[in-house]
């Protein structure tokens, strides 16, 4: 695809029109990151890449994100010249893929809630109610609390963001629906915070709205979990060092050259304002830089020992790199 | 590090890797990583980048939704027009992050731009015209109404009014969407840069001593346009007989190297300070045959230098 294509594209596909040289080109992205690995593992339908598992995360991303969500009107509308608009399309083929796996985790997320309201102490049962997602529930240190009585839900999703940073979701190469989109002590943290800061006693269904759109979940049936969740407490392997390898190449693919360099420059203890002035940018950014990268690695490590090992096949990557570029 | 985003990966594994992601490839390391662990190689057509081609938004006004370029971003911005300015248009960014949607976030239906958005009212900023590249959506009276209900509040500081389509209030410094908010300003900033590089400036002088500041730069180094040397410091006094020393190529090269790009500021800026050193000579034509030139009303005089600002700006627009 060209330049001048990608223009035409961006007023065909206003119209309404779905020429099939576009879905070709995505169809491309997707086959070539496949064939390349530069996904992680984990991300992989069976386990494995093959073609097979490109055409099933094609067919979700282009129907889900791209078409179900217009998003293909946002790629083209983003990118001025072809190489950007594949560029900003593999970054949306990695979003896709991150929130297929927390919406799909999230459906763990009623009944941990219900199960951790009915065992906690913490927790005491202000009105029962039929359906446990009706249920009020309050801290039993506030037993005399009144129920949330408010109208507009965005008041409560205001104080679940002030609650600050969760770590969301650990994957590890074997997860299916087992893991959870916060562990057990970040899903209390949450709860009991929220809480604390309403004041008032709320209902598991409440909490869930509120979850939701705060880990950008997607609507949950939670009524049709329940008796028949799975064990949380399955286990789980440790990555094989070849998974991990790869999950570490996916990572640097995934990041920012800035925010390596900000890894770097970390590792060799440059402090942030001096990073901040070499490379012509606020503190604030440099520490969301750091953040990011956190980010990333957490997500995809199980374990703290997963974790470190990522972070070791990453500097090892880069640093050769800067070596080799010395 | 170079300041160049890094190419789509599907375009970094091609062979024969195009000259401008070698390039590139020299000064990064996240690329020369992903390079060299790289076994299996595709080889994909290589594509020549094309200049693109920038469609002047001639139904630009308040309300709708347009396109926003930038010289040192392959990215283009979507905003909604805020207000058209006689230099600048004043514009409101729009994300597609609307999960993350503050009390100063105005939430556009799908309908709008063909996926769900959010316009931030709080990023507000102004570009210059030269900058917009496409007018593809337009707000509804109603949205309108509550978009400058909006942005009358953020402008002034006032609360925001109730029953607005926006997202949850920040309360607590705590707030994750506080860093997202930076991120969202930084995005921003090389869209607003041309504008602002052109800022309060009145003369030549004045904007290269000014950017040739901020950028760090020795006269030196700019001098290397030119086969003359000690200039720049006459320039940036005024006191430089630009279409003597400078050809409009030489000019252009220099605004390149301060990363100001063409605009119709930008000439009448060159002109006024040709001019305003021509009178000084005893030559004095004025600014009316320049404005003319450009679209105004005025009487022609002054061909040469009017002549002159035109071609510099043409070299200017070229890639």
């Amino acid at each position: 695809m060209r330049d001048r294509r990608l223009h035409e594209l961006r007023k065909l596909v206003r119209r309404g029109e779905l020429p099939e040289d576009i879905v070709a080109e995505l169809r491309s992205v997707v086959r070539k990151l496949v064939r390349l690995r530069l996904l992680p593992p984990v991300f992989a339908p069976y386990g494995q890449w093959n073609e097979e598992a490109a055409d099933e995360i094609f067919s979700s991303w282009y129907t889900d994100r791209l078409l179900g969500r217009g998003h293909l009107q946002l790629l083209l509308d983003r990118a001025s010249t072809a190489g950007a608009f594949r560029r900003i399309a593999e970054q949306s083929l990695r979003q896709h893929l991150l929130n297929a796996r927390d919406r799909s985790q999230a459906q763990n997320l009623f009944h941990r809630l219900v199960g951790m309201f009915e065992s906690d102490n913490e927790f005491a049962l202000v009105r029962d109610a039929n359906r446990p997602q009706d249920r009020w529930w309050c801290l039993t240190q506030a037993a005399d609390t009144s129920e949330w009585g408010g109208q507009d839900e965005r008041v409560l999703l205001s104080e679940a963001w002030a609650l600050g940073e969760f770590a969301v979701i650990r994957y590890r190469a074997d997860a299916k629906k087992l893991s959870p989109v916060l562990e057990v002590d970040e899903l209390k943290r949450f709860v009991v915070g929220l809480l604390e800061r309403v004041g008032a006693a709320l209902t598991p269904r409440l909490i869930m709205r509120v979850l939701e759109q705060r880990f950008d979940l997607g609507e949950i049936s939670y009524e049709e979990l329940g008796a028949g969740a799975e064990d949380l407490e399955a286990t789980s392997d440790v990555a094989g060092e070849l998974a991990l390898a790869e999950t570490g190449r996916a990572i640097v693919a995934q990041l920012s050259q800035r925010q390596l360099e900000v890894l770097h420059r970390s590792d060799s203890g440059e402090t942030i304002d001096h990073m901040a002035a070499s490379l012509d940018c606020s503190v604030g950014t440099i520490v969301n830089e750091q953040r990011r990268v956190g980010e990333a690695i957490t997500r995809m490590s199980e374990t703290d020992s997963e974790r470190e090992a990522l972070l070791r096949i990453i500097r090892d990557l880069v640093y050769e790199a800067d070596e080799g570029h010395e | 590090m170079s300041s160049t985003s890094c190419p789509a990966l599907v375009d970094l594994f091609q062979q024969p890797l195009p000259e401008s992601i070698e390039s590139h490839v020299a000064t990064c390391a996240r690329c020369q990583a992903l390079l060299r662990t790289q076994r299996e190689r595709l080889s994909a057509s290589s594509e020549q980048p094309e200049t693109a081609e920038l469609v002047r938004g001639t139904d630009v006004g308040p309300a709708t939704i347009v396109l926003v370029a930038a010289a040192d971003s392959d990215e283009i911005l979507t905003a909604v027009v805020a207000k058209v300015g006689d230099e600048a248009v004043t514009v409101v960014p729009v994300s597609e992050r609307v999960a993350l949607a503050g009390e100063w976030d105005l939430l556009l239906d799908r309908d709008i731009l063909g996926y769900e958005a959010m316009a931030e009212l709080w990023n507000y900023g102004q570009v210059l015209p030269e900058q917009l590249v496409d007018v593809v959506a337009e707000l509804s009276p109603e949205g309108w109404n509550e978009f400058t209900t909006l942005l009358r509040a953020v402008v002034a500081g006032g609360e925001r009014p109730t029953r607005s389509h926006v997202g949850a209030v920040i309360i607590a410094g705590t707030d994750p969407r506080l860093m997202f908010q930076d991120e969202e300003s930084e995005r921003m900033r090389p869209y607003l840069e041309p504008n602002l590089a052109l800022a309060g400036v009145a003369t030549l002088g004045q904007l290269v001593a000014h950017r040739r500041e901020e950028l760090g730069l020795a006269a030196d180094e700019l001098e290397q346009v030119s086969l003359q040397r000690g200039w720049v410091e006459e320039l940036e006094r005024d006191a430089l007989d630009i279409e003597r020393v400078l050809q409009p190529t030489s000019l252009a090269a220099l605004m390149k190297r301060l990363r100001i790009g063409a605009s119709e500021r930008l000439g009448q800026i060159a002109y006024t300070t040709i001019e305003a050193f021509r009178g000084q000579q005893g030559l004095h034509p004025g600014l009316a045959h320049f404005r003319q030139r450009r679209g105004y009303s005025g009487q022609p005089q002054g061909r040469d230098t009017a002549r002159y600002v035109s071609e510099f700006l043409k070299e200017l627009e070229k890639e």
